[in-house]
């Protein structure tokens, strides 16, 4: 409620004063305080739905640890169990997702907060696309299928120049080649609902979210029937070469993040704020945000801001959806993750403000990257750590594209990542006490994950991309999944 | 019906209704936008669910939970094309009784009229002495019940919860608020709607399995995205009642 500050809506009970109070009146009563007040109670009110929703993960991660039955819980009280310590998983979620500061050694270069640095820096572009929709008034729920069609668009666009073109040369050309692509296939598929509001009067919300499915079945339909990588059995287009994709300066190649994108990134919130806050055009559009008879009385064509305004978020989140292949993935694969979706939440969170969406990003690339590491510390590690298995991108694929659980409180995350929550109790402690913590599998279980791994491994992975030495294995353990549910007692079938 | 199914049923409809009670908190009480506070309902329980599954099970999917199967009236499914309506599963039956439940209690009712009132204008229904918080609290709770029974009924169908990627789910709950808009905001007139796209759906998987047009699958899915956003562009101006969206503080003016 407090996140659409920008809308001019009224926060919480508001006592109505005078009577007759025109509502331009209080709307400038309002938009005065919110001035007055800005950064510091905006920044209170996000701190405080952070602090809340933290609350609400600890309250999931305890109902879950209680429902849940281990081997070797964390607390037992009488006869209630608690098999998962709220405590550590926020230690994992906040330092892991850094790299653990704390610890001697430290470098910021070190691969987690690669990764954490990477989900940020496309996390701004989506965030920046739904905050722009929203301050001209118009909920982009689309931000997904168009950085979903930006994706494509940029891979096919990259693949098709590459071969003229080759080595830093080739960088310097394809790299703002495929950016624009990305943005001219995220701005037109952004145009459509634009025009279909402004001309057909059919709500954004829910063509939006229509064409977030056109736009997954489309693209499979695409790449899987005309530009498939005949190598491969997922639905993927060949490889970019190496040239055509961002540079990583400082960070290791293998980690799939480049500091050129997040400047890049830094550098689109700058070119967002000066839009909306210097130009008449960002006058005109936050205008026909806050009061759109207004606007429309004061000269703005509120058709056109409405078309121009979504193409330009669409074309945003296309703009993520390059980034995406030509830094993380290096070509286009099915089941994209669900970065679209984040960027709402993100952008909420920022009030809907281009530089709030900064920090926002960046908190949720750490809640998206320390929950690899969350889920990473709730797996076995006996294992040899060869095992071919792409259980990342298996288990990463089984969500792919939206969202699931609601971890850490008001975040949704890919459901994989609970997948083993039950056994990390039990593993933490008997790693303190043997040192051979494992989790036990039932058949049943580990067939079930082997077959998904089989039928899903084809899509995508935000993940397997990232060679960092943990996360291959970690990978070891998809085998084996994790039960100590109740309907399979542990002792069935070791695997 | 068996028992466990029957407690399945009402807990489905329970889950639903508390979210739907969160929402009407949200929005009522706290007068926040009712776009972003749907959406958050929505995010929440697409993880929630699977999250459950996943804490009970082991798996974003549930175990089998078994169907409800089909209850046959006697002399009436002979009937000759209408007879398939008589030889259907309980949620059907279900359907049209909450259709015309639906519509007896929207015209016919004085809470039917509140509703209406609330919802065109609602400070005739406070000159009035009816509480609007109150009457609008009960129509999102009976909103969360209905949608509570399509939930169950979904799941009862193929008998399992499927949490995968979009879940079982898959956007039903927004192509029925454009049903309900094509169907111009009458129950009789949403069945209607919601029986278009259903056979929309029905189109598709029939085409999917036999490939009839020799179109790929993936086109083919798209049919009834592609209707929604068709409808919606074709009756973008249906009469919404007046004040929907839109707060109410009684002791304006």
């Amino acid at each position: 409620m407090s996140a659409d500050g920008g809308r001019g809506d009224g926060d919480g009970p508001v006592e109505d004063t005078d009577a007759g109070t025109s509502w331009p009146d209080r709307l400038r009563e309002y938009a005065v305080s919110m001035a007055g007040a800005s950064a510091g109670e905006r920044l209170f009110i996000a701190l405080a739905a952070i602090v809340l929703s933290m609350l609400v993960g600890t309250v999931i991660v305890v109902a879950g640890g209680l429902v849940a039955t281990c081997r070797t819980p964390v607390l037992t009280v009488a006869d209630l169990t608690l098999c998962y310590d709220p405590v550590a998983v926020y230690d994992r979620l906040f330092f892991g997702a850094l790299g653990d500061p704390l610890s001697e050694g430290w470098s910021p270069l070190n691969a987690q907060f690669a990764v954490t640095l990477r989900e940020t820096t496309i996390l701004v572009f989506t965030g920046l696309s739904v905050a722009l929709a929203f301050r001209a008034g118009i909920f982009n729920i689309g931000t997904q299928g168009q950085l979903v069609v930006g994706a494509l668009g940029s891979a096919l666009t990259v693949l098709w120049a590459a071969p003229a073109l080759s080595g830093v040369a080739g960088t310097v050309v394809l790299i703002p080649l495929g950016l624009l692509a990305g943005a001219v296939g995220g701005g037109f598929y952004g145009a459509i609902p634009g025009v279909l509001k402004a001309y057909a009067e059919a709500n954004e919300v829910i063509t939006t979210i229509m064409l977030n499915f056109v736009a997954v079945l489309v693209v499979r339909y695409l790449v899987s029937d005309h530009f498939q990588d005949p190598g491969s059995q997922a639905i993927q287009t060949a490889s970019l070469p190496e040239y055509a994709r961002f540079p990583s300066l400082f960070f290791d190649p293998r980690l799939n993040f480049s500091l050129v994108a997040l400047a890049f990134a830094l550098a689109v919130v700058g070119g967002v704020y000066y839009l909306l806050s210097h130009t008449s055009y960002g006058f005109d559009l936050r205008t026909a945000g806050l009061q759109p008879a207004a606007a429309e009385y004061g000269g703005v064509d509120s058709a056109r801001t409405v078309v121009t305004s979504l193409t330009l978020s669409g074309a945003l989140g296309g703009v993520g959806g390059a980034v995406y292949v030509l830094m993380v993935l290096g070509k286009f694969q099915r089941g994209v993750p669900s970065y679209g979706f984040d960027g709402i939440t993100v952008s909420i969170l920022a009030g809907n403000n281009p530089i709030g969406a900064v920090f926002a990003a960046f908190l949720f690339g750490v809640l998206q990257s320390g929950s690899s590491v969350v889920d990473f510390a709730t797996r076995p590690t006996t294992s040899p750590p060869t095992a071919a298995r792409p259980s990342n991108a298996t288990a990463r694929a089984a969500a792919s594209g939206t969202v699931s659980a609601p971890s850490r409180g008001g975040r949704w995350s890919r459901s994989r990542r609970w997948r083993c929550w039950r056994c990390w109790a039990s593993l933490r402690s008997s790693r303190r006490s043997r040192g051979s913590g494992s989790c036990s599998a039932s058949s049943s279980r580990s067939r079930r994950s082997r077959r998904r791994s089989g039928g899903r491994s084809r899509s995508s992975s935000r993940q397997s991309a990232a060679s960092s030495p943990r996360s291959r294995a970690s990978s070891t353990s998809g085998s084996r999944g994790c039960s100590s549910s109740r309907r399979s007692p542990p002792s069935t079938a070791h695997t | 019906m068996t028992g466990s199914l029957l407690a399945g049923l009402l807990i489905g409809v329970l889950a639903s209704t508390v979210l739907a009670a969160v929402f009407a908190v949200v929005c009522i009480e706290f007068r926040a936008d009712q776009i972003i506070a749907g959406l958050a309902i929505w995010l929440i329980a697409l993880g929630l669910a699977p999250f459950a599954s996943q804490v009970v099970y082991g798996s974003p999917n549930t175990d089998g939970v078994g169907t409800l199967g089909t209850w046959t009236a006697p002399v009436l499914a002979d009937i000759p094309l209408l007879g398939a309506l008589f030889d259907a599963a309980p949620p059907v039956y279900l359907m049209f009784v909450a259709v015309i439940g639906g519509w007896y209690v929207l015209n016919r009712t004085a809470f039917g009229r509140w509703v209406r009132a609330a919802g065109e204008n609602p400070r005739a229904l406070d000159t009035a002495g009816v509480d609007v918080s109150r009457v609008r609290y009960a129509a999102v709770l009976l909103s969360g019940v209905l949608s509570g029974f399509g939930g169950a009924a979904l799941a009862f169908n193929i008998g399992q919860f499927t949490g995968n990627g979009a879940t079982m789910v898959n956007g039903k709950g927004f192509i029925a608020i454009v049903a309900y808009l094509f169907g111009n905001y009458n129950p009789v007139g949403a069945l209607g709607s919601t029986m278009l796209f259903a056979s929309l759906d029905a189109i598709q998987l029939r085409l999917q399995t036999q490939q009839i047009l020799g179109v790929p699958n993936s086109l083919v899915q798209t049919i009834p995205f592609v209707a929604v956003i068709v409808v919606l562009a074709l009756v973008g101006r249906t009469q919404i009642p007046e004040a929907a969206g839109e707060h109410y503080e009684s002791g304006e003016e």
